[in-house]
């Protein structure tokens, strides 16, 4: 499978995704039921998550067609200024998300009748109305590049697309040209947030594995979003080094398997210590043993981070020349 | 990295009041997982050091990392002695008496890290060919 086929593969999931989503959460919050409610802010973290490689693998289907005489420079630009707007504003729906999953996971009282959690929640909403409209332009974009059959002659280039591209281009000399110690801080930055995110992920899963047993889980919980501020940290620092110089990272296999190990390992977090499933364990007290599932989940999660690690130190070893 | 300074960032976030309802003195089962971390790299920093011998100690960013490095790890051992030593200390003295430590090593852990990571950037002979 090449990254043109891959594109094709995950490129409809945030589009059509964040639709539906939106739908459910406009459901769950007419009919105020809050287990719906809660699954779509996880869906909306799970989409902005996936988001990653559709844009990713974009820029590699780019590179695979722009030497075709049928295709226009233009038009992929314009695609593709219009899916980086798109993802910046998935990326913000999820951050949105994250924090009101995060509420829901604090307390047992309903945490939708407080004012600062409607606001939130107000805020999902309106961010995902803007983000499925801009999913929508991307996604029109993109199919223009090559469906000539649905481009009316003399069509003009999408506005929001052209915006986006000097968006793109303005990134790329903000992380290359600008300074050559805008890299460096951005990789300081990076370290930053990976030792948050080994420490928090990292002390409570230990925890669930055995170590230092005298330590209740329930409260190490709260360390979660010191990690998570570490992941986001590294998503758009990493993100940044992409947007510099995508010709290094897209064939890269070294970083295709990171970014990959990265999806599996967002998507345990998620799905494991952000949701209810992570409720069972807060009753586990000092001195007591977490189940034989959860030790199982810790460990994965132990072993996945290290990995993600070890292969983004090895990246450079990987670089296609 | 993550296992030395990971370790040494969440008992100092714990004593500067992050998850409160967590007890302190458990934490102390941090350290063993410090020194693993500081040991893995004190082998590996050897064996760069080794193949790199110029391209470090040519830079004075690389002695600015060291003490960085050595004042972290001595706050470390501080925080230890203060806060995890004496038995019968309530959370709330633990939290009083290494405030001041846990600030400082979070400062020297930034400071050792960047002064890290600045090192592949400011340095001035990668290697040197001495048959010239």
């Amino acid at each position: 499978m090449n990254l043109t086929q891959l594109h094709l593969l995950l490129n409809h999931w945030p589009i059509i995704g964040t639709l539906i989503t939106l739908g459910l959460f406009l459901v769950a919050l007419v009919g105020d039921r809050d287990d719906l409610k809660q699954a779509s802010l996880l869906l909306f973290s799970l989409i902005a998550l996936f988001a990653i490689p559709a844009y990713m693998s974009g820029t590699g289907a780019a590179q695979a067609i722009q030497e075709s005489p049928d295709v226009s420079m233009e038009r992929i630009e314009t695609h593709q200024g219009a899916a980086l707007l798109a993802f910046i504003s998935m990326e913000i729906t999820g951050v949105f998300s994250l924090m009101a999953l995060w509420r829901y996971s604090r307390t047992n009282k309903n945490p939708w009748k407080v004012g600062p959690a409607r606001l939130n929640l107000f805020a999902v909403l309106l961010l995902s109305i803007v983000t499925s409209g801009l999913m929508g332009i991307a996604g029109n974009t993109g199919g223009d590049i090559r469906h000539s059959e649905i481009v009316a002659p003399e069509q003009p280039l999408s506005l929001v697309g052209q915006i986006g591209a000097r968006l793109v281009a303005g990134i790329q000399s903000f992380v290359i040209d600008i300074s050559m110690w805008i890299w460096p801080i951005l990789e300081d930055i990076h370290f930053f947030g990976l030792i948050l995110l080994l420490a928090t992920v990292g002390v409570l899963n230990l925890r669930i594995l055995g170590v230092m047993k005298r330590l209740p889980i329930g409260p190490l919980h709260r360390f979660l979003p010191w990690g998570i501020v570490g992941f986001g940290l590294n998503v758009i620092t990493g993100f940044l080094f992409y947007l510099g110089m995508p010709g290094f990272y897209n064939l890269n296999v070294v970083f295709q398997l990171k970014i990959f190990v990265i999806l599996v390992a967002g998507a345990q977090l998620l799905l494991f210590y952000c949701t209810g499933a992570f409720r069972n364990l807060e009753h586990v007290g000092p001195g007591q043993d977490a189940p034989t599932l959860a030790k199982v989940m810790a460990f994965a999660a132990i072993v996945l981070w290290i990995a993600v690690i070890i292969l983004g130190r090895y990246i450079p070893f990987g670089e296609v020349t | 990295m993550g296992l030395l300074v990971g370790a040494s960032v969440v008992i100092a976030l714990r004593i500067l009041g992050v998850a409160r309802e967590l007890p302190v003195a458990p934490l102390k089962g941090l350290y063993p997982i410090m020194w693993i971390g500081f040991w893995i790299q004190i082998g590996s920093g050897t064996l760069l050091l080794i193949g790199y011998p110029t391209k470090a100690f040519t830079n004075v960013d690389f002695y600015l990392k060291l003490t960085m490095i050595g004042l972290a790890v001595a706050f470390m051992q501080k925080i230890k002695k203060k806060v995890f030593t004496e038995a019968g200390l309530t959370d709330a003295d633990m939290m009083l008496r290494g405030k001041t430590l846990a600030a400082w090593s979070l400062v020297f852990w930034f400071g050792a890290v960047t002064a890290g990571r600045f090192l592949a950037y400011t340095y001035t002979f990668l290697k040197y060919d001495f048959r010239g």
